[in-house]
This record gives C-alpha cells, sequence and structure tokens, in this order.
C-alpha cells in the first residue's frame, strides 16, 4: 500500500467514526432530523451527480425518479399495505423503468436540449400526480406512510421511527450507494462513460456503443434516485406532488456544484451546506434564505469545481508542502 | 489477401459531388499513402470506412465482407483503427487511464465483477496494467502513465492517441495527417513507429501532407484530386507522374499552349 492510499483509508476510518458517533453526541432532536434530511439527500445528489459528473450531461428533470420513488414507496405501502421493505426493490424498479424509457427519447440529444426535454418530461409526470386522484390523492398527498422496521428472530423489534434511528438507516443506505458508484467507476463500463464524458467520437472509435452506455447510466442514475425517494417518503410519513417540483431538482444541483461534482463526496459537503447553513443563518430571521442565496452564489465564485475537490488540494498542499517547494 | 477495399464509392454532399467512383484495395501488411491537394476528399474517404458518412454510392468491403452502412463502434469491433486529424484524447484522465478505455473491446468483465470485487475482474486489472505498460514501452512514454493526458507535449499526445488506437489491437489502423504539427525529430520518430506497426503485421492507410514521411515509408500510393482517383503506384511511379505534378503545382504555361 502506498504512503498516500494508507493515509486516505485512515481519513475515511475517521469520517466513518465521526458518522456513527455524531447523533449520539448531538441530542438535539432538530440537528438530527437535519442529519436524516442530509444523509438521504446525499444519495439524491449522488444519483444526480450521475448523470452531471459521470455523464458529463446536465438534465433538468431528475427529481422525476427521486418523486416517482417515493410515490412508488408510498402508495404501495399505505394503499396496498405490501410491507416497507418490499417498497425499496418497487421503488427502484420504478424508478429505474421510468429513466430507461426517458433516458431513450432524450438521450437522442445532448446539452441544452436534454435538459429541457427532461424538465418537460417531470412537469409531466408532475402533473399526472395532481390530477389522477383517485390514485395519488392528488395535492392532499399522501397520509400515513409507515416506518420501516426489521423484526429479527430472538431479538427485540427494531422500528426506524425515530431521527435517531432513521440516521443508522439512511447512513447504511448512503454507505452501499457510495460503495456501488465507487465500484461502478471502476469497471468497464463506469470507464467507457468517462470516454464518452471526455470525447464522445473517440470514444465511438475505440468502439464503445455511445447510446447504449448513456441509456444505462441514465437508468442506473435513476434508479439510486428511486432509493432516495424511497427513504424520504417512509421518514417523512407524508408526500405530495411537490416531491416532483422544480425544489427538488435544484436543490440536487445546488448540492452537485457546490459540494463537487465527479467527485464521491461532493454531493454530501453539497447536501451538508445546503440543510445547515440556513440554520445558521437564522439569526438573520426572516431574511436567511436572501442570505442563504449570497452564500451560495460566494462559494461558486470561490470554488467553482466545488467544495470538496478545494478541500483535497489544500489536504494535498499541506502534506506535500516541504516537497513543492524543493522542485 | 486484399484486407480493405474501397469500391467506386461516390459521396454526394448537396449537389457537390465529393467523391467520384475511388477504388483501391489494401493488402495484408502494407502501407498504403493516400495524398492530394486540400479538399481532394481524403477526410471524406476516412469518415466513410470508419462509418461516420454513409457513400451514396459504391462499397467497402474489411476482409471481403461489405462493412457500408455499419455504425462507427460496430467498424472498429471488426477490427479498424483510426487517429483523428486533430489532437483527440480523454483529455482529463490520466495517461493509463485513456489505454484502459482504449481497451475496450478487448476486456470482459462486467458491473456485478466489480462490485463483488470478483477474482475475475481482479485477473483482469491485472491484464488491463500489463496491456498499458506494453503499450507506453512500444511508443516510448513509459515515463508518463500516471500523468494527466492534456499536460503531454503534442507529439507525445499523437504518440499516445496511436497507443490508444493499438489497445483494441486493429488489423487495419487509419491515420489521419499524423505528422501534423510535428517537429523534425518528432516526426523521424514516428515514421519509426509506424514502420514497427507495419512489421508487427498491422495493414495501414495513411493521408499525410509530409511527402518525406510518405515517401519514405509507403510501398504504394493513391493520389485523389477534386474527388477523382489520378493516379496509383510506387513512391517512384507516383513522383514522376504528370498528372500528379499538376495537381500540386498547376499546369505550367508550356503545357497549357501545347
Amino acid at each position: 500500500m502506498t504512503e498516500s492510499s494508507r493515509g486516505k483509508y485512515i481519513l475515511y476510518g475517521f469520517l466513518f467514526l465521526l458518522a456513527i458517533i455524531a447523533p449520539i453526541v448531538l441530542t438535539n432532536e432538530y440537528t438530527r432530523h437535519l442529519f436524516v434530511l442530509t444523509l438521504i439527500f446525499s444519495i439524491f445528489g449522488l444519483s444526480y451527480d450521475l448523470t452531471i459528473g459521470g455523464m458529463g450531461q446536465v438534465s433538468l428533470g431528475h427529481q422525476a425518479f427521486f418523486g416517482l420513488g417515493a410515490y412508488i414507496a408510498g402508495l404501495l405501502s399505505e394503499r396496498l399495505q405490501v410491507p416497507v421493505w418490499f417498497c425499496l426493490p418497487a421503488a427502484v424498479a420504478g424508478a429505474g423503468i421510468l429513466g430507461l424509457f426517458l433516458g431513450y427519447v432524450s438521450l437522442r440529444t445532448r446539452g441544452a436540449y436534454l435538459a429541457i426535454v427532461m424538465l418537460g418530461f417531470a412537469m409531466i409526470l408532475w402533473m399526472i400526480t395532481m390530477g389522477w386522484r383517485d390514485v395519488t390523492y392528488g395535492q392532499a398527498g399522501v397520509r400515513g406512510i409507515p416506518s420501516p422496521s426489521i423484526a429479527l428472530p430472538l431479538l427485540p423489534e427494531i422500528k426506524f421511527d425515530s431521527p435517531l434511528s432513521y440516521y443508522y438507516l439512511s447512513l447504511a443506505l448512503l454507505l452501499f450507494v457510495m460503495y456501488f458508484i465507487s465500484r461502478l467507476k471502476q469497471s468497464r463500463f463506469g470507464r467507457a462513460i468517462a470516454g464518452i464524458r471526455e470525447n464522445e467520437d473517440r470514444a465511438i472509435l475505440l468502439g464503445i456503443n455511445v447510446f447504449a452506455h448513456l441509456l444505462m447510466m441514465f437508468t442506473i442514475a435513476a434508479m439510486v434516485a428511486g432509493v432516495a425517494g424511497f427513504a424520504y417518503a417512509h421518514y417523512i410519513s407524508f408526500i405530495d406532488p411537490k416531491v416532483l417540483s422544480v425544489y427538488y431538482m435544484s436543490m440536487g444541483l445546488i448540492m452537485v456544484i457546490v459540494g463537487g461534482s465527479g467527485t464521491l463526496f461532493g454531493p454530501i459537503f453539497g447536501a451538508f451546506v445546503f440543510f445547515f447553513v440556513p440554520e445558521w443563518l437564522r439569526i438573520a430571521e426572516d431574511v436567511r434564505l436572501v442570505f442563504f442565496g449570497i452564500v451560495l452564489v460566494t462559494f461558486i465564485i470561490l470554488m467553482p469545481e466545488g467544495i470538496y475537490p478545494r478541500l483535497v488540494m489544500f489536504w494535498h498542499r499541506l502534506i506535500y508542502s516541504d516537497r513543492v517547494g524543493k522542485e | 489477401m486484399a484486407i480493405l477495399e474501397v469500391k467506386d464509392i461516390i459521396k454526394d454532399f448537396k449537389g457537390l459531388r465529393a467523391l467520384n467512383k475511388v477504388g483501391f484495395a489494401i493488402q495484408q501488411g502494407e502501407i498504403l499513402g493516400l495524398i492530394g491537394p486540400n479538399g481532394s476528399g481524403k477526410t471524406t474517404l476516412f469518415n466513410i470506412i470508419t462509418g461516420f458518412l454513409c457513400p451514396t454510392g459504391g462499397q467497402v468491403l474489411f476482409k471481403r465482407k461489405g462493412i457500408t452502412g455499419f455504425k462507427p463502434n460496430q467498424i472498429a469491433g471488426l477490427g479498424i483503427g483510426r487517429v483523428f486529424q486533430h489532437s483527440s484524447l480523454f483529455p482529463n484522465l490520466s495517461v493509463k487511464e485513456n489505454l484502459v478505455i482504449g481497451r475496450h473491446l478487448k476486456t470482459r468483465n462486467n458491473i456485478f465483477g466489480s462490485l463483488v470485487n470478483a477474482s475475475a475482474y481482479r485477473q483482469s486489472e491485472k491484464g488491463l496494467e500489463q496491456k498499458a505498460r506494453e503499450l507506453l514501452t512500444f511508443v516510448g512514454l513509459e515515463s508518463r502513465c500516471d500523468m494527466v493526458a492534456r499536460n503531454l507535449p503534442y507529439g507525445e499526445q499523437r504518440e499516445l492517441e496511436l497507443a490508444m488506437a493499438l489497445a483494441a489491437e486493429p488489423e487495419l489502423l487509419l491515420l489521419d495527417e499524423p505528422a501534423t504539427g510535428m517537429n523534425p525529430g518528432e516526426t523521424r520518430r514516428l515514421m519509426d513507429l509506424v514502420k514497427r506497426l507495419q512489421e508487427a503485421g498491422i495493414a495501414i492507410l495513411l493521408v499525410e501532407h509530409n511527402m518525406r514521411l510518405v515517401m519514405g515509408i509507403c510501398s504504394r500510393i493513391v493520389v485523389i484530386d477534386f474527388g477523382v482517383k489520378i493516379a496509383e503506384g510506387t513512391p517512384e511511379e507516383i513522383t514522376s507522374n504528370g498528372e500528379v505534378i499538376s495537381a500540386y503545382l498547376g499546369k505550367s504555361k508550356n503545357d497549357a499552349k501545347s
């Protein structure tokens, strides 16, 4: 093991311990609640970044997959009393099928066209949930979505019905998603995607089927967003058509851009900023969201590549400063 | 045996005939030069062979099999590699990653193998690493393995591109003006490299304006002008061909009078 990779694993271990201990030390229920939201939306941010940082394409309709996942999970468990754990694969599969379909249509375009086509699709889905009251309850939303629980033999039943317990559930989901994405990037498939992002013509000449690869990546991103939708619906226990609105799209974009796209930790930093900075600005009372806007703009001006890449650069300078000086 | 046959290719662009019944064949292990003044249709022909353009008429045969109308990635999959006229690599990735992606067609691992870090996956990773090193040694970039591709000097970027095309183990390699912008030293290295590729059994179709390079390494040369083939033969035959000279230098006054 090289020196730098050992340092990296020590850092990962430290972060993991921090993540385990944080909600135990911070006993405030509201702080814990914000941490749970940070974890759930980190998953959403990571899935969004699979298209932004991974494929190099910005879709403005990624909230469709999050919202559909949330609705599938919510409606299945509320209307049909489907056990909560079956809702997870159902939400993932549903979001994946939608991703496959929307990707099949919209990936024929690139750049701004792709972004707008996807925005249109997400709006259509939003309108369907508003209008199809017999199934979706329309604007009233789905209430009373049950919390998940694990009943193992010989052990007391574990109910994920408090911020503290749900924190560990969403942490487990996030860690699995992070592992999945990091391995994906190291596979033949993930490298082909990187090649397409960097230089599409070159990738074609190396025998890469561009459309099939992009479609697969788009579907995977949609499935991961479905995981976030599932986790959100069963945590908040109430969802309405807002989960399909541009609010969540802009939230995801802010997390990816402020945190740093194309990185595994960037969207997590972004989610943390998104949920905690407005709280620290409560001193500003009514105008705190205005201040939040100013903070975001400042971040983008000072660190256009995102917080996480900047931190890594700073860390490297700190470690290698003496060697760089000698060169 | 001819590895690639181009038969009576016609290409029209909205009333402009860019190629008119161009035909030639490349034998296995041969370096064939394709020359002609700017705008004569060389790059159009390359785009037709690699599937980026569909010809209006005629056909392309690769190992006696028709490939006209195939998609570019399918054609690459059959064993035709290409190096672009301009620098074209994955600029923000490392030299090694560039080669690993270049190896796409020869890699057989799937997402699930990578997820569980299966032994087949680890083996293929080891193979990729080794192949990347081999290729870098072949083009002389061993020391550049971990550099980001866009930070390489221009000549080395072109060599990396060549190595990327080779990573897919093509049987035929199309080189579109590989020496453009190279200094004499880099051109000499390139010439040497192309010759070694021929020795390894790869057939090469070379488009190039640098006549010393073309005359030095090609066994035969095809000349096209305004989309029409005007000559084909050995370098000696081409240099003494009157039509070729007039296409490049224009007709002299005396010729015009007579």
